[in-house]
């Protein structure tokens, strides 16, 4: 028993550690609500709600771009934030959202899932809690909100398919319909991925047969396997590379560096999906000799916003989701295709205050019919025959 | 074939042998392994693992385990690109960021040890722990605010340019290999380690300060994982809290195969460094080969194995205890 | 006398702590939202714990004999995986099939450990890329969705007896079992000699190479159930989806539950309180509010602290 008094002490003072460690770190913990921009239909008592957004992790730029989204929703909104971080685990989404639905209020939620099947049992437990679910970018194709009930508000993305015909038309032609081209995909078994590689070997099939396809290296979203997948695509085929796809600009980032490192960027053109503002600032600097030849355009703060003003909408009666239109349950989301030629117009949407200002807009004309991105069209995506 | 040529061989030649063999056979399927270039490419991704080995090799003969390597570098790297030129911030203070930065790594370090030491908490814990303290530290860092890329071309040049036909980033590496060689061979601290793993308790009363040497090489493992997280940042450019982003599966793999056993008491900086190139040279080797991505880590897995158990088969006995 | 002794024994703080610094955990968490301590907190802990449980009973049954398995996490996630593929055609018969298949993987293991004397790790670090690629290939780099017979393995998730999910009580099931093998069958006996003093064991005439060919056999048939419990709960399986991070906290769930990691003190009771609180944590860390970018650091000083409140320092252990 000697032992349990020494114990004692420690517990004391770990004890103090945490809860102090607690006060200090929760300080900054969820926004201060200011005015409410909207105005809440009669009988919807936004202190009942909790607007939740889960991301997949907070170090991407798009993922910290999704915060900024839900950011903005709940100032306009007037209803309390709660960001979910889910650290690369599908485990750890599900718990932390679990525990957010156990704080008694109903949930207005954006998920950006980790992997399709988390979109299940997240589903279900926030019908259990009675609130309103939109999920972005990865779901199991059976699982339709249409069979699950209102709960279940939405289904959303941009097709991978037309991402991907976007990066192969702007690396094609700058390479003059012909050459060799290297890809490096994300995660292996995402449909976000999936797609994508689909739309750019369909396009390429379809109209560039002189362009051939060297290699593919999943590089797991992740700019240092990029990186390194990339060095050693080089060691293996050298100048025979004219060109190199990502699936998105994470990677691009790290195979950008390994082409530099080589001294070939110059001679290489790259295509990838997302505009990152390190993207963004290498297309306007002329980095390499414009190596940059195509990029699509969508943002982080577009997608939640959207996400979650339906779910909004949804949960205040202003919508009832099983009197909407298929393609407005699984939706479809414009994807611009930008390139250095006409990369200027996105730049507003860069500016600071931009998300505050998008959902404005938002909320005047509608989840579905707001510039740059309105609805065009919705199901399940359908792989191209490659 | 193979295993009988190897059979009377032991020790850090068994896995000599077998990275000689996978060179060969590398060699033979891609004749582009074998260029200068690749030699080029497998050094300057050997210099990042090398550099943490070290370090974990040390805690590993004590019979411990560091888990926080992926968390240490990314909160030293982040800490040094902020105090760098770089796109973000005008902070940029030079050689001191080297210091801030390591010294950041030392004190998580330190805290790992002393927590584990003194606390009597296993290191398999502890180090979980601290792990996730420096990635929280270096997200902390990272905010949500522009991707920090370095502005300084010499610095970014500096892992790539050669110096005598070498990448630099691999002379850094060799010079923290031959420091570790000589520290851990050649000083009472490296020997006492090495004491511990074998049995704590006879070392303890043989009046070995257990304790602090426990804490130092923990320290220096800190350290040398900021070191590392420094010289990825270097590599990719810009800053990131995920630069260590599987590390840790390498370098712990690596020390063990090289034989530095978990229980601690046997093995060495050396072996660890072998068993490291072993590693790189095998993923390399099998996307130059043209491996199927989908069947990369079984590939790997499968050859691993066949490594393992032909270095281990001539060493089995009936009384031998592997755990 | 000897009762007094086996009270002792029992009230040393190594068996209390797990399940004291759970409920400490619960307690401070009920402070900041009271929906924690009813039927809902309750819940969503052993809903999460479930799978991590599982993983850990199979690890800690193999830290017992002083090896360790990376692979057992590799070997839930192809569980679930072939669960969602052959459960819609199959059923019951499916599910049976797939645990005998992977409780024979397991053995695998144990087979190669006990004849080439490879250590364990570097062992199913090579067995844990292989089922990685089967993982992939098997699923097609698909998400497989339970199109038909959902409800005989969901209702394991869905159905609760005391609020508590059928899975979490299938690991509690699995504990107690193996708590049984572990002090009251000689095989257990000889796992636990096997892990405190191998040498020794072998002198004394233990079948060792049968022991341990059982215990990476057990991790592998409990690997299995986890991913029955993975299905449950997600109704799809995926390469990359649930069960895909579940190494490093079955682990840790192990070790908080007061095994020993060099072997011969393991008590499946207490693993089943360490997976609680490990599965907890993130759990807690929501509850509290914390600022999404400091969770990670925060996640990091709660399992230092944890497991500082939770480890064995009877005298003379030598700790690693």
């Amino acid at each position: 028993m000697k032992s349990l008094s020494k114990i004692g002490g420690t517990t004391r003072r770990t004890f103090t550690a945490i809860v102090a460690a607690a006060m200090i770190a929760g300080l900054g913990a969820n926004d201060a609500m200011a005015q409410a921009k909207i105005e809440h239909p009669e009988g919807f008592n936004p202190d009942e709600w909790v607007i939740v957004a889960s991301v997949i992790n907070t170090t991407n730029p798009y993922m910290i771009s999704n915060i900024e989204g839900a950011e903005a929703m709940a100032r306009a909104t007037g209803i309390d934030l709660e960001i979910v971080n889910s650290n690369n685990s599908s485990q750890t989404s599900i718990s932390s959202i679990l525990a957010i639905l156990a704080s008694g209020k109903k949930p207005i939620m954006f998920v950006n899932t980790v992997a399709s099947s988390d979109a299940p049992p997240i589903v279900d437990a926030v019908k259990q809690a009675g609130g309103y679910v939109t999920i972005w970018w990865n779901k199991p194709d059976e699982f339709k909100p249409q069979h699950i009930g209102d709960n279940f508000v939405a289904f959303q993305k941009h097709t991978g398919v037309d991402s991907g015909r976007c990066g192969a038309q702007a690396l094609a032609d700058a390479l003059g319909g012909k050459g060799n081209v290297i890809l490096l995909p994300g995660v292996q078994d995402s449909t976000t991925s999936k797609t994508r590689v689909a739309g750019f070997k369909a396009e390429i099939n379809e109209n560039y047969p002189e362009i051939t396809i060297l290699e593919e290296r999943p590089s797991n979203w992740d700019p240092q396997l990029g990186a390194r997948n990339a060095k050693d695509l080089i060691v293996k085929y050298g100048d025979q590379i004219n060109g190199v796809w990502s699936a998105d600009d994470g990677m691009q980032i790290g195979a950008m560096q390994s082409f530099e490192n080589a001294g070939m960027l110059d001679k290489v053109k790259f295509s990838s999906d997302g505009l990152y503002p390190k993207t963004l600032e290498d297309i306007i600097s002329g980095r390499g000799d414009n190596a940059i030849v195509g990029e699509t355009f969508h943002r982080g703060y577009m997608a939640s916003a959207i996400g979650l003003y339906t779910a909004y909408l949804a949960a205040s009666g202003q919508i009832v989701p099983s009197e909407l239109e298929d393609n407005k349950r699984e939706s479809f989301f414009k994807l611009s295709c930008v390139t250095p030629a006409n990369y200027e117009q996105y730049l507003q949407y860069d500016e600071p205050g931009a998300p505050d200002a998008f959902v404005e807009r938002l909320i005047e004309t509608g989840p579905w019919d707001t510039e740059p991105v309105p609805l065009i069209g919705g199901g399940v995506e359908v792989l191209p025959e490659s | 074939m193979r295993n009988l040529s190897i059979k009377n061989l032991s020790g850090p030649t068994g896995i000599l042998a077998a990275l000689v063999v996978l060179i060969v056979l590398f060699s033979l399927l891609n004749p582009r392994f074998a260029s200068v270039e690749n030699l080029q490419n497998v050094l300057f991704q050997v210099s990042v693992p090398l550099i943490i080995v070290v370090g974990t090799s040390l805690v590993i003969q004590m019979g411990s385990i560091d888990l926080s390597v992926e968390g240490v570098m990314g909160a030293a790297g982040m800490a040094w690109i902020l105090l760098s030129p770089n796109t973000r911030l005008e902070g940029d203070i030079g050689v001191w960021a080297w210091f801030v930065a390591l010294g950041l790594g030392l004190v998580l370090g330190l805290i790992t040890g002393a927590i584990y030491a003194k606390l009597k908490v296993p290191s398999f814990v502890v180090s979980l722990g601290t792990w996730y303290v420096g990635l929280g530290i270096a997200i902390l860092l990272y905010g949500n605010a522009l991707l920090p890329s370095l502005t300084s071309e010499a610095l970014a040049r500096w892992p790539t340019q050669l110096t005598l036909g070498l990448p630099n980033c691999f002379w850094l590496a060799a010079v923290i290999l031959a420091a570790g060689v000589f520290v851990s061979h050649y000083t009472k601290f490296g020997r006492g380690l090495m004491a511990i793993g074998n049995n704590e308790p006879i070392a303890r009363s043989n009046g070995m300060p257990v304790d602090r040497y426990k804490i130092a090489a923990f320290a220096i493992a800190g350290t040398l994982c900021g070191l590392a997280g420094i010289l990825a940042t270097m590599q990719l450019g810009s800053g990131s809290p995920d630069i260590g982003f599987g590390q840790l599966f390498v370098v712990i793999p690596a020390a063990v195969i090289g034989g530095t056993a978990l229980s601690g008491g046997e093995g060495g900086v050396i072996r660890s460094a072998i068993g490291v190139f072993l590693l790189i040279i095998l993923n390399n080797g099998l996307v130059l080969a043209g491996v199927d991505p989908d069947y990369q880590s079984g590939v790997f897995g499968m050859i691993l194995l066949i490594a393992v158990i032909a270095v281990a088969w001539p060493q089995r006995g009936r009384l031998k205890v592997a755990k | 006398m000897a009762f007094l002794t086996k009270l002792r024994e029992f009230s040393a703080w190594h068996t209390v702590a797990p399940p004291l610094v759970f409920f400490a955990m619960l307690l401070v968490v009920g402070v900041f939202n009271s929906n924690y301590l009813g039927p809902l907190g309750i819940s969503i802990a052993t809903a999460s714990a479930a799978p991590i449980l599982l993983v850990a009973l199979g690890q800690s049954m193999v830290l017992n004999i002083g090896s360790i398995d990376l692979s057992n996490a590799a070997i839930s996630l192809v569980g679930a995986i072939l669960l969602a593929m052959t459960i819609p055609a199959f059923g019951v018969g499916a599910m049976i099939a797939v645990l005998a298949l992977l409780t024979v993987i397991g053995a695998i293991n144990g087979l190669i450990l006990a004849y080439t004397h490879v250590p364990s790790f570097a062992l199913t670090l090579g067995t844990l890329g292989i089922l990685q690629t089967t993982a992939l290939v098997v699923s097609g780099s698909e998400t497989i969705y339970l199109s038909e017979n959902r409800e005989l393995v969901t209702t394991l998730y869905s159905a609760k007896l005391f609020y508590i999910p059928l899975t979490f009580w299938m690991g509690v099931v699995v504990a107690v079992a193996y708590w049984v093998l572990l002090r009251l069958t000689r095989v257990g006996q000889n796992m636990t000699a096997v892990g405190k003093n191998e040498s020794g064991a072998i002198l004394s005439a233990i079948p060792t190479k049968w022991v341990k060919v059982i215990a990476f056999a057990i991790s592998g048939f409990t690997g299995g159930l986890a991913g029955i419990a993975i299905v449950a709960q997600a109704g799809s399986a995926s390469a990359s989806g649930l069960g895909s991070a579940l190494l490093l906290p079955g682990i840790a769930a192990a070790l908080v539950g007061g095994t020993s990691i060099s072997g011969g003190l393991t008590n499946p009771l207490n693993v089943v309180f360490g997976a609680l609180t490990v599965a907890f944590v993130p759990i807690a860390i929501q509850a509290i509010g914390f600022n999404a970018a400091a969770q990670s650091l925060v996640y990091g000083i709660f399992i230092i602290a944890v497991v500082t409140l939770t480890t064995t320092r009877t005298r003379g252990l030598v700790i690693k």
